[in-house]
């Protein structure tokens, strides 16, 4: 990357925002804060909610109520083009008229700067996004790799605190997506502004990003580092989004002995938890993939939760098995590292998955 | 300024289906393009060989004013209605269910009813007692009935009135298919609401406008049933006195020597819009 004048990206703090398309509510109220140069994901189902919260944001959706802080200051009554926010859209949006330059110039004019300083950092930031002498291209000229990238020339060139993405990769396919998710997370470094993500891709906002924020039905459900909502996810909706996750509904607690919690699933399977909320009514037990042990060999210490199946199929990933063992009328979806000279499991075959107590989370359902 | 989006050849035609031209083609043949040359042939056989007919319209004859009046009033009629049309395909093309049915059929019925009647319409709202003047007098703002027949507000205003549609439907088609978060990229880039239409919209609307001024413009250059009704020899347009040659003073030489005139005038003027528009006028009505 090339050399950029970094700033000091902005505060943002929501305050029980909402809004309402008649009967729908699209966001329900909602609380949040992001920090000064964080880059922060929004994710969630399609019709989640995450569109609209980055709508008010920018401007294009007045709130039903609420306010928006952008360093300190409610932006609410403040029309578009006067916020001040960057902002990349998911099909690029590129002017179809304009160069590549003048695409990236059109903020700068707008801001009425000098023509030898637009020349200047259009320059300058072509080259951050790596697209040094393109300047004269049309953008139809141009793949869609390189075309987010003049977006994001675009949207930044005018050095806004605040960046907004709204599904910026969505158009691209997955190898371009994944050097994309690179060069943003570079860019971001680069330019030191706050970034405000949206995707619906759960592995893409968990690479990218400080924290994360999951929308469900117009909510937040949980917001964190995206390790603490895989290890410690407040609801069954937020263990199933968010990486792979074996979910069984807890009929029953049996009852506890020490820390060893012991509680029997729906389909009558027994489980043991080393943890459980006090005061929730209807539990879920997540058990990641990974955390499944595949053997045969039934004695292993600690290993207190033992359930035996066939297998149903085998998945050869780019780095990792997927294996998937029937046990009654369900399937749980087991992931190991792929190890040299070890042959994987046969479909058809017996056998019996095993894991410590600590990885049975019980969650609430809700 | 404004490059052309994509720079696909319009004109190809994939060579399988080349065949299916070919009726039309021969149609054209013989019902067009060989009366089209007879006419032009005799422009300069009849009733004489040589240039007199052209030597007589573009010698001091009342002709090259018709010509010159035709020019003029097309292009009047083409600006009146891409000013009226454009705000009204910007409505249009925004509007949505129930709303959007009721302009388009508002727009599309008026076609339905013959030029004639509707040349007719307006000879009852314009002639003496006619019910422009009627309001004129009710309100006291003049005294005597105003003549407006014949005359060029009238075959202005009925004009606008039959080319209306014509401006009207390219533009819709081209602004509905202009993607709206272009203008919100411009608005979040800085552009106030003006400068997003100014900058951004409006060159987008070129296509557009460019398919609308190249019809209504085209069209009204060979307009005969309005300004035959409605302009009288006061505002004479140049069909209609290719008419009168050949009808009535049976110079068909003459009438045939106009005709080719106005064909060249309307052909140079259409390259010419070509090469200002950078072609775009040929390709608008495709998108
Ligand atoms: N302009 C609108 N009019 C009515 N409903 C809308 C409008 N925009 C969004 N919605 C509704 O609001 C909800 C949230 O939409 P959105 O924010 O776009 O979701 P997401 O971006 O997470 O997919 C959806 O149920 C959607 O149907
Ligand atoms: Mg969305």
């Amino acid at each position: 990357m090339a050399e950029y004048s970094k700033q000091r990206g902005a505060g943002v703090v929501i305050e029980a925002l909402a809004k309402r398309y008649g009967e729908v509510e699209a966001l329900a109220p909602t609380d949040l804060t992001v920090q000064s140069g964080e880059f922060f994901s929004l994710i969630g189902p399609s019709g989640s909610g995450k569109s609209t919260l980055l709508g008010c944001i920018a401007g294009f959706v007045p709130p039903s109520a609420g306010r928006i802080l952008v360093n300190g200051a409610d932006i609410v009554a403040v029309p578009p083009y006067r916020r001040n926010i960057g902002m990349v859209f998911q099909n690029y949006s590129l002017f179809p008229h304009m160069s590549v330059a003048e695409n990236i110039a059109f903020p700068l004019r707008m801001r009425k700067l000098p023509p030898g300083e637009i020349a200047g950092r259009v320059e300058r930031i072509l080259s951050v996004v790596r697209l040094p002498g393109m300047g004269d291209r049309a953008p139809s000229q141009l793949s869609g790799g390189q075309q987010q990238r003049v977006a994001l020339a675009r949207a930044a060139v005018y050095d806004p605190p605040l960046l907004l993405m709204d599904e910026p990769l969505g158009a691209l396919d997955k190898n371009l997506r994944e050097e994309m998710q690179y060069e943003i997370k570079q860019f971001h470094r680069a330019i030191g502004a706050t970034v405000l993500y949206v995707t619906h891709d759960q592995e893409e906002a968990a690479t990218m990003s400080d924290r994360i924020a999951i929308l469900n039905h117009g909510r937040i459900e949980q917001a964190g580092e995206p390790r603490a909502l895989y290890e410690q996810p407040r609801n069954a909706f937020v263990a199933s989004f968010l990486g792979d996750a074996n979910l069984f509904e807890v009929r029953r607690v049996d009852g506890a002995i020490a820390d060893r919690i012991a509680v029997e699933t729906s389909d009558g399977l027994r489980l043991v938890a080393t943890h459980a909320p006090v005061t929730v009514a209807r539990l879920v037990a997540c058990i990641r993939p990974e955390a499944i042990r595949l053997g045969n060999d039934p004695e292993r210490t600690g290993e207190t939760n033992v359930i035996d199946g066939v297998v149903a199929d085998v998945v050869h990933a780019a780095g990792s098995v997927r294996t998937r063992v029937s046990v009654g009328d369900r399937l749980v979806t087991v992931r190991a590292a792929t190890q040299r000279n070890v042959t994987g499991w046969r479909v058809g075959e017996a056998v019996r998955m095993a894991w410590h107590p600590r990885d049975t989370l019980l969650i609430p359902k809700e | 300024m404004a490059r052309s989006v994509d720079a696909a050849r319009p004109w190809t035609i994939s060579r399988g289906h080349a065949w299916l031209l070919a009726a039309p083609l021969v149609f054209l043949a013989i019902f067009f393009l060989w009366p089209l040359a007879r006419v032009v042939v005799r422009g300069f056989v009849d009733p004489a060989l040589g240039l007199g007919n052209y030597a007589r319209i573009f010698g001091d004859g009342p002709y090259l004013r018709v010509i010159w009046n035709t020019i003029e009033t097309a292009a009047a009629v083409t600006a009146i209605c891409l000013v009226v049309a454009y705000p009204v395909a910007y409505v249009m093309a925004r509007a949505r269910g129930a709303w959007l049915q009721i302009m388009a059929a508002l727009i599309v019925i008026p076609l339905w009813t013959s030029v004639v009647i509707r040349s007719y319409a307006w000879m009852v709202v314009f002639q003496r007692r006619g019910v422009l003047n009627d309001l004129l007098l009710g309100l006291g703002l003049v005294d005597t009935p105003v003549r407006f027949l014949p005359g060029s507000i009238g075959v202005h205003v009925g004009m606008v009135h039959i080319m209306l549609p014509f401006m009207i439907l390219p533009l819709v088609a081209n602004m509905r298919g202009i993607d709206q978060t272009l203008l919100r990229a411009a608005e979040i880039l800085g552009a106030n609401p003006f400068n997003a239409f100014l900058r951004v919209f409006l060159p987008l609307s070129l296509p557009g406008i460019n398919a609308g001024v190249a019809l209504v413009f085209m069209t009204s250059l060979g307009f005969f049933i309005t300004p035959a009704l409605l302009g009288g020899p006061q505002h004479m347009m140049a069909a209609v006195l290719i008419e009168q040659q050949a009808n009535v003073y049976l110079n068909w030489g003459l009438a045939s020597a106009l005709a080719s005139t106005l064909l060249v005038v309307t052909l140079a003027i259409y390259l010419f819009y070509l090469r200002v528009t950078g072609g775009a006028a040929g390709t608008a009505i495709g998108r």
